[in-house]
């Protein structure tokens, strides 16, 4: 079967010794450096909110309203990405600095940061790419994997996958609840901690909603309509890019997924395996992966999440030796061409599967 | 009186203060506007820097650092401490220490000096007492601490010091210095029973010395050539009823012990004022030698598991998610002792931070925010 485990017992032993001692030489590195570079980048993107919100103030002289549209989407981008979703992984937490705190860093985002820590952090990480377990395969709206159910309504998922790229961080917020199932439920018969969850959801949403869409508009007096449409493009464009960054995460053809039996007695092998087997990497300047919060190395974030992410692009050259040492691939390609694949998978699963799905557990033994 | 007055403001300028930085946290949320005036203003917000001008050496491990503060830093009454952070390979650090310099008694108006000894093995005092330090910026808390003296002078005074225990105690001396020299002589009776290893380990001894009102006994391991001990007997050679004299002490904690024992077989444990050297933490004999305790729940434990195992089962129900150390859900406060990361093998001395419960274990006592 397709998913069975590539590697023998001993091989599977070593490559999770090799995969380990990668990630410990990592962690030991922490130090001044990551402090240094993540100040640095909540510097430079404090100063693009900061000038892009002033910009908007003065959207009437011309070129204003694109140049602060574009410092915002940029701050709301590096807040994201390579700030919010890094230190709240614990990334920084060895400084001891408070301002770097996975435990208290609240992000810019509809989400509330508890509820992302524990579907992201915990549910996502530990369990990545488990069919039925790991909720951001399809987010419970797409279909990406053979063994989810095929519907009728699975039909127009290409447009849905489209359409929670536009709503990204409405999607993030709502992921630690099942949404669907909660509207479903009569108010008496609801889980009290989704209850919960959901007065957080809807606190922190007021929040965003009253800063970016309310107050600022209206601190802007005549100029309310051009800095409310600012800030609606830069959260789009924000989410737009968040969520294109994430379908190339896991969705790409060649990223597996797994049943729920690969977890029984899961070694340290099996799960460096599956995280490197269920992950995508893209490849581009350093920009590039600075915007992306560096999961254009989603293969070493899912192997090393803890380690500054900033890192991995220096790790990329050991993971890739054990990987051709151990006959693994390490799915990596250009921005676009791992997009168009997570999209072509969209589109292939928004139809019945012509085969029964062939998932396996990732069995010790190798076919 | 050396403090100043607080300034008391306008009831309505306080409202209308708090209103206003409410209505500015909602335009930076989820950033605090201070964070966000600290990003750009750091001199004028964020916490208190120190810069250190000079250090001036004692003996070996022992040294006295010259700080130029920052404006905010308030004046500190004599026998106070700070917090101080220094930032090693990227990781904060804080240590307290009392400040040795008087009252306006530093070099210039913003200059304070602290007097530290530094522990073998350290993370941080090693770092402070070499001269590559000077230059460095670090961070202060304001001055805390209740070990001071009181604002009417008592008629007479007696201090007890040991070793590095007298930097807290010779601030007080020399504000009692430069008040007697104001006033033309001292109005109190003042006795300082010092305890050191030698004559040239006995910190400030010449400036002492030339306190002229100050009635000095050294007491060193060297003379004696044994080490030194106090009771009430030996007390009472000193200052014969010291239970009717108001006195400080602060040093190593038999000393301070001693003292207490003392103080209690006379009745008079009001007369006595201790301030305890926050002990730079090493490490116990062992993974699974000490006792866990977990401070909110008031449960403790010997089993020398994980401490998400042992919360667990203490019936306590921590937070955890993946178990092995990579979600970060079980991260938790450890509010002091030794503790093993079983993912690097690192061992953590510090005081206040995060540990992993689930890939953690104890070395020796450690005490938990559970
Ligand atoms: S439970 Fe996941 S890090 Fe401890």
């Amino acid at each position: 079967m397709k998913n069975d485990c590539p590697l023998t017992p001993a091989q599977l032993e070593s490559f999770g010794d090799e995969m380990y001692a990668i990630h410990q030489r990592a962690r030991a590195a922490r130090g001044a450096e990551d402090v240094a570079y993540i100040r640095g980048v909540i510097r430079t993107q404090l100063r693009c909110e900061v000038g892009g919100r002033a910009l908007l103030f003065a959207s009437f002289v011309p070129g204003a309203w694109i140049a602060g549209t574009a410092l915002l989407s940029l701050s709301k981008i590096l807040e994201n990405m390579e700030i919010g979703h890094n230190v709240m992984h614990g990334q920084y937490d060895f400084s001891g600095d408070p301002a770097l705190s996975s435990r208290s860093y609240e992000w810019d985002s509809t989400c509330p940061s508890d509820q992302w820590r524990h579907s992201h952090n915990y549910l996502h990480h530990t369990f990545t790419n488990v069919s039925g377990v790991d909720h951001d395969l399809g987010y419970r709206v797409l279909r990406v994997d053979e063994a989810q159910p095929w519907r009728w309504h699975r039909v127009p998922q290409l447009a849905y996958a489209a359409g929670l790229a536009a709503v990204f961080q409405w999607g993030v917020a709502g992921h630690d609840v099942d949404m669907p199932k909660y509207v479903a439920t009569p108010s008496a018969e609801r889980d009290p901690l989704d209850v919960q969850r959901v007065r957080e959801i809807k606190s922190k949403a007021w929040r965003q909603v009253r800063r970016d869409y309310l107050l600022f508009p209206l601190l802007a007096g005549p100029n309310a309509l051009a800095v409310l449409a600012g800030n609606v493009v830069a959260n789009l464009a924000r989410n737009v890019w968040a969520a294109a960054v994430i379908y190339c995460g896991h969705f790409p053809e060649q990223a597996k997924t797994f049943a729920p039996e690969t977890l029984e007695g899961e070694g340290r092998g099996h799960f460096y395996l599956r995280q490197l087997l269920g992950s995508a990497n893209f490849d581009g300047p350093r920009w590039l992966h600075v915007l992306s919060g560096h999961l254009s190395h989603q293969i070493e974030h899912h192997l090393f999440p803890d380690v500054p992410a900033w890192r991995y692009p220096a790790l990329s050259s050991e993971v890739c030796a054990v990987c051709e040492k151990y006959g693994l691939p390490y799915n990596t390609g250009s921005l676009s061409g791992q997009l168009l694949s997570a999209l072509k998978r969209i589109a292939r699963l928004s139809l019945p599967s012509r085969q029964e799905p062939a998932l396996a557990p990732l069995g010790l033994h190798g076919s | 009186m050396d403090s100043l007055q607080p300034v008391i403001a306008d009831p309505f300028v306080v409202s209308l203060r708090s209103a206003l930085g409410r209505a500015l946290g909602w335009l930076t949320y989820p950033r605090k506007p201070e964070e966000l005036f600290a990003a750009f203003a750091p001199r004028q917000f964020g916490p208190v820097r120190a810069e250190v001008v000079a250090l001036e050496p004692h003996f070996d491990g022992c040294a006295t650092l010259v700080l130029e503060t920052d404006r905010r830093f308030e004046e500190h009454r004599a026998g106070q401490f700070v917090a101080l952070t220094l930032e090693v390979d990227g990781v904060r650090r804080t240590r307290c220490f009392s400040i040795s310099s008087a009252p306006r008694g530093g070099r210039g108006p913003r200059h304070i000096e602290l007097t530290i000894k530094s522990t073998a093995r350290g993370a941080v005092t090693p770092r402070l007492v070499h001269p590559s330090i000077v230059g460095a910026t670090v961070e202060l808390s304001q001055p805390t601490g209740s070990f001071v003296l009181e604002d009417a002078l008592p008629p007479r005074l007696l201090f007890v010091t040991g070793g590095s225990g007298i930097t807290p105690v010779v601030s007080m001396l020399r504000s009692l210095d430069r008040k007697a020299i104001r006033e033309g002589g001292p109005r109190a009776k003042v006795t300082l029973l010092h305890f050191a290893r030698s004559e040239r380990e006995a910190l400030f001894l010449a400036e002492l010395r030339e306190m002229p009102w100050l009635e000095l006994h050294l007491v060193t391991e060297e003379a004696l050539g044994r080490a030194p001990s106090l009771d009430e007997a030996s007390l009472a050679e000193v200052v014969s009823d010291f239970e009717n004299t108001r006195t400080y002490a602060c040093g190593p904690a038999p000393l301070l012990k001693a003292i207490e024992a003392a103080f209690a077989a006379r009745g008079a444990s009001h007369a006595l004022t201790i301030e305890r050297f926050q002990s730079s933490f090493e490490p116990g004999a062992g993974e699974g030698t000490g006792t866990v305790r977990f401070a909110r729940s008031n449960k403790s434990s010997n089993d020398p598991r994980t401490l998400l195992v042992v919360a667990e089962a203490q019936g306590l129900q921590p937070k955890s998610g993946c178990r092995i150390g990579i979600c970060g859900t079980c991260h938790c406060k450890k509010l002091s002792g030794a503790t093993r990361d079983l993912r690097t093998g690192e061992v953590s001395t510090e005081a206040n931070v995060d540990v992993a419960l689930c890939s953690t274990v104890a070395i020796g006592d450690v005490s938990i925010d559970l």
